[in-house]
């Protein structure tokens, strides 16, 4: 398809940020919708004020915005569970710790648009950042353990698989391409047959040496001191040249 | 052939390749420049890769050639690359060195060969990941004329996905500005 290359590499952000909209998140409404709410995803329960409703993240915006909710402050973004996944982060050097899978796309959304509604968010806005680069530089570690089948990176979240998976996918490939001439790779659907060449000889430094190969079915050897069917070949072939 | 199509991998096989002819080929002495008829045995020239290939691989007779292996898979390369791959200029030794060696080793057998080109690989991409995550910093000119066709291709790609993961943290996406022509040409009047 003629995609621009932009969007041939997977998600956009701004998609990203669209799917995570639909995640539900905890608010306090200001109104009483007095009736279920039928959407296309469902039926919510009907709104009411001093309660606390689940409502999807695109729905709490928008109330927000319209002031008539305020958003409850995820369990996991508290400064406290901030700074306790980012100690747990620091200290262990190979798994990440748990985060919702969105959540930074999440994180964003609550800080635009409802920062009234989270204490100290600026000190979250810090330790959010501080744990994306913690995370950032142990994907980077990934790539050192980048081997030929698979790569482990349990509870990434979308938004970071999406930002190394065009550099990982492609490197990936290319580290299967250059190991063509294991025997027996099951990867392998080049187009040359190896098996052609598995009783010729060939030196070891590297040389293809056509001296004295006998060819698998017992031809005759490459280096056969007369060559008649291809002489006539190639003197027809120059021939064609000529006129 | 996958690759077809990939303009790429046409490039990479056009690699010259020294090869030395194991016995007379009537017919053939226009590809050393000579103007007689039958080709000597024992004359070593350059020849493009993809030339070479088909004469050895020739389903019905091949010729009996020998391939030597070229300076930039030769030991000392080798070697250099063992010892530390990142400082490696491959664009001065070959500037598709891992497209080539790909299809170089197709070809040839080199167990060696891919091994160290394997690792190298490996190891110069957690640099060129660094890079890209790293922005633009004072060395990255330098460093990336050391890189080859395909790691440029990697480069590139990873600093499109973190640049426009930047650009999403800036909240700059969405916001209607003028087009960078439009401003060249304000500048010019």
């Amino acid at each position: 398809m003629a995609l621009p290359r932009h969007l041939k590499n997977g998600l956009t952000p701004l998609e990203i940020e669209f799917l995570a909209e639909n995640e539900l998140i905890e608010i306090e409404a200001a109104i009483d919708t007095r009736t279920d709410l039928e959407l296309l995803s469902g039926t919510l329960p009907a709104l009411k004020p001093l309660r606390t409703n689940k409502v999807p993240l695109w729905m709490a915006i928008s109330l927000k915005k319209k002031h008539k909710c305020n958003i409850r402050v995820p369990a996991w973004m508290t400064v406290e569970a901030l700074t306790r996944t980012l100690k747990e982060e620091e200290t262990n050097d190979v798994r990440f710790s748990y985060m919702p899978y969105h959540y930074m796309e999440i994180a964003q959304l609550l800080l635009e648009n409802a920062m009234d509604d989270i204490p100290s968010a600026d000190a979250t806005r810090t330790l959010l950042k501080d744990l994306r680069e913690a995370r950032q530089s142990k994907a980077r570690q990934g790539v050192h353990s980048l081997g030929e089948s698979y790569l482990q990176m349990d509870n990434i979240g979308l938004m970071e698989i999406n930002e190394i998976r065009p550099f990982f996918t492609k490197a990936f490939f290319e580290i299967q391409k250059l190991r063509p001439a294991v025997a027996g790779n099951p990867n392998n659907n080049n187009a040359y047959d190896y098996d052609h060449y598995g009783n010729s000889s060939l030196s070891m430094d590297g040389r293809y040496g056509g001296a004295n190969t006998t060819d698998f079915d017992g031809k005759a050897s490459y280096s056969s001191s007369t060559i008649p069917e291809s002489s006539r070949r190639f003197q027809s072939t120059q021939g064609s040249r000529m006129n | 052939m996958e690759d077809y199509y990939d303009i790429d991998a046409i490039l990479a096989e056009d690699q010259n390749v020294k090869c030395a002819f194991q016995s007379n080929i009537p017919g053939l002495a226009w590809l050393e420049g000579g103007h007689d008829d039958a080709l000597k045995a024992g004359s070593r020239f350059d020849i493009p890769f993809w030339l070479a290939r088909e004469l050895v691989e020739h389903d019905e007779e091949t010729v009996g050639i020998d391939i030597e292996t070229p300076e930039y898979f030769g030991p000392k390369v080798r070697n250099a690359l063992r010892a530390d791959a990142n400082t490696v200029d491959l664009t001065k030794q070959c500037p598709n060195f891992f497209r080539f060696g790909t299809v170089y080793l197709q070809l040839v057998d080199d167990v060696a060969l891919s091994g160290v080109m394997e690792e190298a690989f490996k190891a110069r991409l957690q640099m060129t990941m660094d890079h890209t995550q790293s922005g633009g910093n004072s060395n990255t000119t330098d460093y990336l004329n050391r890189l080859d066709e395909t790691e440029r291709a990697l480069y590139k790609a990873g600093m499109e996905s973190s640049a426009s993961i930047h650009q999403w943290n800036q909240h700059s996406f969405g916001r209607i500005r003028s087009a960078s022509e439009m401003l060249l040409k304000r500048k010019a009047t």
